[in-house]
C-alpha cells in the first residue's frame, strides 16, 4: 500500500502532468490549425470541386445527419466572402440490380436549388453495377435544373416551358442590387441582390447589414440567435422567400397582404414589404440596365455629394463592399425637382421613365402552372395547389421541379440515381428548412 | 557458488502499488490527447473501461479467493485498452473487450500477476477479430467533441481520409484520425519518460524495441518500399507499444538479458506484421505473441545459464 506521503506526491504529479499535457495539446492545436485547415480544404477541393464550385467547404456537424437514412455527410460550400453557395451531400443508395450500396456526391446550389454536380463518391467501394457513364448521363439531364427530380413523366422541354411562361418581360442579364435608404429601428439596412440569366431570375439574396459595423449581418445574427423573429429563424425565412420568388419570377405573385405578410409561402411569417419593394427596384434596374456596380458607385457619389467629396474619411464601406449609410438625416437627398421621391438609379441617371410593367410573357400563367406560389395583391390566390396522388421517393409529384427522360431502357438504374438526388432534397428540406 | 538474491524484508518504495500507480499516471498525457481531441465520448470510454475492468477483477478475486485485491493495475489495463479503441466505439463493444481481458485472459489464468498475455492487448485483439467493422469507427480529431451518440450506435466511419495528406506537424501532435491514445508521438514519449524517471521501467527495454524497429523498418523500406519509416514511427502506434505494453511487469520480463531479447523479438514481429497489414494489428499482435513466448524465453534463459554454470564448474 502507498503511504500518505506517496499518495500526496502522486496526486501532485498527476495534476501537474494533466495540466502540462492539456496545455501542450492546446498549443499543438493552435500551432497546427493552419496546416489542418489547408489540408482539409485541399482534400475537399479535390473531392468536391467537380460537384460544387466554391472557395471553401465546411462539414456540417449535426446529430440529425447521423440519424438520417441515406445521408452520410453534408458539406456547405462558401465563396470568398463566406457567403453560402451550396451544399455537397454524400448520399448512399441501394443499387437494386445487386443490392449493393452506391455512394454518390450530389451538389446543390444554395440560392437556386439547382443541381450543380453528381458523381461517384471517392470512398465508394465500386460494389454497385451502376457505371460512371450512367451517372454522367443522369447528370447531363439534371445539371442546372432544380431538384427534386422525376423521370419518364414529363419531358425536360415541357418542364422548362414553365419557366418560360413565368418570365418577366424586358429583363436584362446581370447582377442587380438595391438597398433601403434608411435604417430600420434596429439599425439594419436591408438589401436585395438579384442575378438574371437569359431573362430569368436565377438568384435572389435578401439580407441586411447594420449601421453599427460591429454587429453581424441579420442572417448571421439570426443564426446565432441574436436576432429573433416569430416562427422560423430570419435566415431560413429569407431563404425560403428568395426561393419562392425564383419560382414565381414576379414579386406580385408572392401575394403580399396589406399588412406586409403573405399566406402562400409556407414558413414565412415576417413582413415582406421591404423585400418586395427592393425586388421591384432590382427588376426596374434590370430593365434600365443599371447593374450592381453602377448602383454602388451611384450611392457612393450621392454620399460623396452630401459631404462635399469627403467620402473616404466617412468609413462607411463595410468589409463586403456595401455602403453602410442611412439617409435619415437627409430627407431631401432623394427628392426630385418636381418634388417626387426618387431611388438611387433615378437620382443618378435622371431617368424617370416607368419600368414597372410586370406583365408576364404569358398571360395565362396561373392556368398552366402547377406551383406552390400563385397569388395576387393582398393574398388573393388565383388557383389551388395541385398535389397529385402519385409520388416519387416519398415526394408528391406536385413538388417535383424537373422531369428527365432517364437512361433508355434502364428504368431501375435511373430510379436508383434519381433516388439519391431526391434524398438530398428531402434532407435539405427537412433539416435546413429548405424549400426548393 | 550459489547466487544470492535480495532479501524480501528490505524496505523499498518500489512495491506493487507504486509501480501500478506510476503506470496509471504515465497514461495521463495520452488520455489528455484523447479527451482534447475527441471530447466527452473519449472520457466516457476511458472511465467506463477502467471502471468495468476494475470491478470485474474485484468481483472475480472475491469470488475465487475470498479476498480484496489492489485495483490499480486493473485500472491501468482498462484505461490502456480504451486508449487502443477507435474513438467512435460503442460501449457494448468496449464492454465485451473489457470482460474478455479481465475474465478470460487475467482471471482464468490465475488472477493478478499470472496472465501470460497483456490483458489490454489481448482484449483489443479480441475486439479486432469479433467486431471487425468497428475498426473503421474513426473520427476526425477536434470535431464533435460533445457528440456522444456513437457510444450507443457506433459510427459509419469517415470518408476521404489519407494519412499521406497530413503535415508532419499534425502527425507529431496526433491530429489525424487514429485510435484514442496511439496518435500523439509526443505525448507517448512523455509517458515513457515519466515511467523511466520514476524507475518503473528500464530504459533499455523501450530503447531496444524502438532501435530494432527503426532498423528493420529502414531495411523493409529499402527492399520492399512498404512505407516511410518516419511516417511509420509516428502513425503506427509502435510508441504506444514501447511505452505502455512492453512496460507491463505482469506479462513481460522487466530486467536482464531476456527483457532485451523479448523487446527485439517484439520489434521483429512489429515490422513483419506492418509489412503485411496495418492498424491495430501492428500494435497488439506482436505484444500478444511475445507474451505467449515468455515461457520459451524463460526456459531458454535457464538452459543457457545452467550450461554456462556447468562449464564454469568444469573449467578449473
Amino acid at each position: 500500500m502507498l503511504n500518505r506521503k506517496q499518495l500526496l506526491r502522486f496526486t501532485i504529479e498527476a495534476v501537474l502532468l494533466s495540466a502540462v499535457s492539456v496545455i501542450v495539446m492546446l498549443l499543438g492545436i493552435f500551432a497546427t490549425n493552419s496546416s489542418e485547415y489547408a489540408r482539409v480544404q485541399n482534400s475537399y477541393m479535390a473531392n468536391f470541386s467537380n460537384v460544387l464550385d466554391a472557395d471553401s467547404y465546411d462539414r456540417i456537424q449535426s446529430n440529425l445527419i447521423e440519424g438520417y437514412s441515406g445521408v452520410n455527410a453534408v458539406y456547405e460550400g462558401v465563396d470568398a466572402n463566406g457567403t453560402p453557395v451550396g451544399f455537397v451531400v454524400d448520399v448512399q443508395v441501394t443499387d437494386h440490380a445487386n443490392g449493393q450500396p452506391l455512394n454518390l456526391l450530389v451538389g446543390v446550389d444554395y440560392n437556386t436549388a439547382q443541381l450543380t454536380g453528381l458523381m461517384r463518391a471517392p470512398d465508394d467501394l465500386h460494389l454497385s453495377t451502376i457505371t460512371d457513364e450512367q451517372i454522367a448521363v443522369i447528370l447531363g439531364q439534371t445539371y442546372g435544373h432544380q431538384i427534386p427530380v422525376a423521370y419518364g413523366v414529363q419531358t425536360e422541354d415541357q418542364a422548362s416551358d414553365s419557366t418560360e411562361q413565368l418570365r418577366l418581360e424586358g429583363l436584362n442579364d446581370g447582377v442587380y442590387y438595391a438597398q433601403t435608404l434608411s435604417a430600420d429601428r434596429t439599425g439594419y439596412i436591408d438589401y436585395v441582390e438579384m442575378s438574371i440569366e437569359n431573362g430569368v431570375i436565377t438568384m435572389v439574396q435578401w439580407d441586411a447589414f447594420n449601421t453599427d459595423m460591429n454587429i453581424k449581418n441579420r442572417r448571421e445574427s439570426s443564426l446565432d440567435g441574436v436576432y429573433e423573429v416569430s416562427g422560423l429563424n430570419w435566415a431560413s425565412q429569407s431563404y425560403i422567400l428568395c426561393h419562392a420568388l425564383i419560382d414565381v419570377q414576379n414579386p406580385d405573385l408572392l401575394a403580399m397582404k396589406s399588412d406586409g405578410t403573405t399566406d402562400i409561402v409556407d414558413g414565412v411569417t415576417v413582413n415582406i414589404r421591404t423585400f418586395v419593394n427592393l425586388c421591384v427596384e432590382c427588376i426596374e434596374n434590370s430593365r434600365a440596365e443599371f447593374d450592381k456596380e453602377m448602383y454602388i458607385a451611384g450611392l457612393q457619389e450621392i454620399v460623396d455629394g452630401l459631404f462635399e467629396g469627403d467620402f473616404e474619411s466617412l468609413g462607411v464601406v463595410n468589409d463586403d463592399g456595401f455602403i453602410v449609410f442611412s439617409f435619415d438625416g437627409y430627407p431631401g437627398a432623394f427628392i426630385g425637382p418636381d418634388g417626387s421621391q426618387m431611388n438611387v438609379r433615378q437620382r443618378i441617371t435622371g431617368d424617370m421613365a416607368d419600368y414597372s410593367d410586370f406583365d408576364s410573357a404569358s398571360a395565362d400563367v396561373g392556368e398552366e402552372l402547377t406551383g406552390d406560389y400563385r397569388g395576387n395583391e393582398d393574398g388573393v390566390r388565383t388557383g389551388d395547389i395541385s398535389v397529385d396522388a402519385d409520388s416519387i421517393d416519398g415526394l408528391p409529384m406536385s413538388e417535383i421541379k424537373t422531369y428527365i427522360e432517364g437512361l433508355e431502357g434502364q428504368l431501375q438504374v435511373t430510379s436508383d440515381i434519381v433516388t439519391a438526388i431526391n434524398t438530398v432534397y428531402r434532407f435539405l428540406k427537412d433539416y435546413l428548412n429548405w424549400m426548393a | 557458488m550459489n547466487m544470492k538474491h535480495s532479501a524480501p524484508f528490505i524496505h523499498t518504495e518500489m512495491n506493487d502499488s507504486y509501480i501500478s500507480i506510476v503506470h496509471l499516471i504515465s497514461l495521463i498525457p495520452v488520455m489528455a490527447v484523447a479527451v482534447v481531441y475527441y471530447g466527452v465520448r473519449a472520457a466516457i470510454l476511458i472511465l467506463f473501461c477502467a471502471g468495468v475492468f476494475a470491478a470485474s477483477d474485484d468481483i472475480c478475486t472475491r469470488v475465487r479467493d475470498h479476498r480484496h485485491d489492489s485495483y490499480l493495475s486493473s485500472l491501468f489495463y482498462g484505461s490502456a485498452f480504451a486508449l487502443l479503441l477507435p474513438p467512435d466505439t460503442p460501449l457494448y463493444i468496449a464492454l465485451a473487450g473489457v470482460l474478455f481481458g479481465s475474465i478470460v485472459i487475467r482471471q482464468l489464468s490465475g488472477g493478478r500477476g499470472s496472465a501470460l498475455i497483456n490483458p489490454a492487448a489481448a482484449a483489443r485483439l479480441f475486439i479486432r477479430i469479433v467486431f471487425p467493422d468497428n475498426e473503421c469507427a474513426l473520427s476526425f480529431p477536434g470535431q464533435s467533441r460533445t457528440y456522444i451518440r456513437s457510444l450507443l450506435i457506433g459510427s459509419r466511419g469517415i470518408a476521404g481520409f489519407d494519412i499521406n495528406d497530413y503535415y508532419p506537424s499534425e502527425l507529431i501532435t496526433g491530429r489525424y484520425p487514429s485510435f484514442l491514445g496511439t496518435a500523439c508521438a509526443f505525448m507517448m514519449l512523455a509517458g515513457l519518460i515519466y515511467l523511466i524517471a520514476k524507475k518503473a521501467y528500464k530504459f533499455y527495454i523501450p530503447l531496444s524495441y524502438i532501435a530494432m524497429t527503426v532498423m528493420l523498418s529502414l531495411i523493409a523500406d529499402a527492399y520492399l518500399d512498404t512505407s516511410n519509416t518516419k511516417m511509420f514511427l509516428l502513425t503506427s502506434g509502435v510508441l504506444f507499444t514501447a511505452a505502455y505494453l512492453l512496460s507491463d511487469d505482469e506479462t513481460v520480463r522487466q530486467y536482464g538479458v531476456v527483457s532485451i531479447v523479448q523487446a527485439f523479438f517484439c520489434a521483429v514481429l512489429t515490422v513483419l506484421v506492418s509489412v503485411k497489414t496495418s492498424g491495430i494489428d501492428v500494435i497488439v499482435v506482436p505484444v500478444v505473441v511475445t507474451g505467449v513466448m515468455t515461457g520459451v524465453f524463460d526456459y531458454a534463459e535457464r538452459v543457457i545459464r545452467s550450461t554456462w554454470e556447468e562449464r564454469l564448474h568444469v573449467k578449473p
